[in-house]
């Protein structure tokens, strides 16, 4: 499935902060597109409004050629937190979104269970989610989210809380889900390391009003090794320029 | 070394001895004030400062005569049937305020107001609509608790946690779905906040209503025991409205409250 974003702009009437100003890009079906931007550049507005829980001021989102008026399970969300349902054990919580995704009941356990394999946690089905870490959190959120079969993933800084080492494990992870299963991903990340390890395209927004700067290819193979050269090299011209927007940023407040 | 695993709980029984042995302590100073300052110095006189044996003496008749268990049964109906008419109350009102912006926008400011009003002013309504009967104790205690369940109930959907609301919305789930699998088991700790707080309001609300205008109940039994039966039998009755309230607040809230609260 692709999403269209098109004229998109969001502003608060009553302050008269432009949060986005016409944005324009289209993401393709299968593609794995990273949005990279200093914090408050309004990159997790634009997800947000992909997702449908919240709704551009002028434009619109084509997801698949229809307009994004709602949320829906066509277009599922993991957020930084893994926002877990604590009266719900593992297993309930990866079955929550099948009802909507049409999934018949008979097929609910071993879908579930397929993919608590697939973040290798079959082992805590029935865990209360108060006995899982921080990285099992996310895994679990993870697997809740591609067992709605959902082909896109709307993923907002996923391993901004988690240490260094998990992070790195649940990277790896979700790159051969990624291979293996080939959704339309939307990423969002202040890091660029998880942008060029992940993008297809990485987009640059600047900030106050958040626009897209510029849109990166990264051409090189996966798996990607953050010290070969290729990625040295983008990442220090996409650093370069990021400082200058950071710098920007910081006089005009 | 410090140890990083968790102290083990006491046994029960320990916890029992513990009790037993608070109770003691206490019991063992206040025969020691009463011998000192009514049998000894003389400073108090005895119809104004209760003592332990005098008390006892006191349940003892209270336990003969039938009034003590009569007076708990017929307090209990009341409370069961008027907290049941506050809790079915307070939260359907406390949901439908929370859901529906227009009637928090009416009723948000007027509910709390409300419930500041303390039971004992309600009584000349009661009076005035039912007469000395059976009805106006029950409806001192459906006012005494029903809005505090409200404004509780009302909060606690208010301030579930909007991650869960969003992550359930972007699983699909909307409108009544959304409310029953994610808003409402959200809020469950909340809500059994809300209804250990509003029994505590009803039973002080039956106290007042029994101690008004009842026939029969503990809250009459404390005004006829001062009338009557004097400091002592004041004291034995007021310790078993302490007793009750505190058993039905430790033992059946603090139950369920532990048990609801396993999963966060």
């Amino acid at each position: 499935m692709s999403i269209e974003i098109k004229n998109v702009s969001r502003y608060f009437s009553d302050t008269g902060n432009e949060v986005l100003k016409n944005i324009n890009l289209t993401i393709r079906d299968g593609e794995f597109f990273c949005l990279l931007g200093p914090s408050g550049c309004g990159k997790s507005t634009l997800l947000n409004q992909v997702a449908g829980l919240d709704t551009p001021n002028e434009g619109e989102i084509l997801v698949n050629g229809k307009k994004v008026t709602e949320p829906g399970p066509d277009r599922i969300m993991i957020f930084q937190e893994a926002a877990l349902f604590p009266w719900l054990s593992v297993i309930e919580n990866v079955k929550f979104g099948m009802k909507a995704a049409g999934i018949p009941k008979e097929e609910w356990d071993a879908h579930a269970m397929k993919y608590l394999a697939m973040v290798n946690l079959a082992s805590c089905r029935n865990y209360k989610v108060s006995q899982l870490s921080g990285g099992m959190k996310q895994r679990v959120s993870i697997a809740r989210a591609l067992a709605t079969n959902s082909k896109v993933l709307l993923m907002d800084e996923p391993f901004a809380a988690l240490d260094k080492q998990t992070k790195n494990l649940l990277r790896d992870e979700l790159e051969q889900i990624w291979l293996a299963e080939r959704k339309t991903v939307m990423f969002v990340t202040h890091s660029v390391e998880e942008a060029l390890f992940f993008g297809d395209r990485v987009a640059m927004m600047s900030s106050n009003p958040g626009t897209i700067k510029s849109v990166f290819e990264v051409n090189f193979p996966r798996p990607r090794h953050i010290d070969s050269p290729d990625f040295v090299e983008l990442r220090h011209a996409i650093l370069s320029e990021l400082r200058v927007e950071v710098e920007r940023f910081e006089n005009v407040n | 070394m410090k140890t990083l695993t968790k102290k083990a709980e006491a046994p029960l029984w320990l916890k029992i001895l513990k009790i037993i042995g608070i109770i003691a302590a206490v019991i063992l100073v206040w025969q020691v004030v009463f011998t000192l300052m009514v049998e000894v110095f003389e400073i108090w006189k005895p119809y104004v400062f209760p003592s332990p044996m005098r008390v006892l003496r006191a349940y003892k008749k209270l336990i003969t005569n039938g009034s003590l268990f009569l007076g708990i049964g017929q307090s209990m109906k009341r409370i069961l049937i008027g907290y049941s008419i506050a809790v079915v109350i307070g939260v359907v009102s406390g949901m439908l305020i929370a859901r529906f912006d227009f009637l928090a926008k009416l009723l948000r400011p007027i509910v709390p107001a409300i419930q500041s009003l303390p039971s004992v002013c309600w009584v000349p309504f009661a009076i005035l609509w039912y007469g000395l009967a059976e009805s106006a104790t029950i409806f001192i205690v459906v006012v005494g608790s029903a809005f505090s369940i409200c404004t509780a109930v009302d909060s606690g959907i208010r301030e579930v946690n909007p991650l869960y609301v969003r992550a359930g919305l972007t699983m699909g789930a909307k409108g009544a779905e959304l409310y029953t699998r994610v808003i409402l088991p959200a809020s469950v700790p909340a809500l059994i906040g809300a209804l250990r707080h509003g029994w505590s309001f009803a039973w002080r609300a039956l106290m007042t209503g029994e101690m008004m205008m009842s026939s029969k109940g503990i809250g009459l039994m404390l005004s006829q025991a001062r009338e009557i039966g004097g400091i002592n039998e004041v004291t034995a009755v007021m310790l078993v409205i302490i007793l009750i309230s505190m058993v039905i607040d430790k033992l059946i809230f603090g139950l369920i409250e532990k048990k609801a609260s396993r999963w966060n």
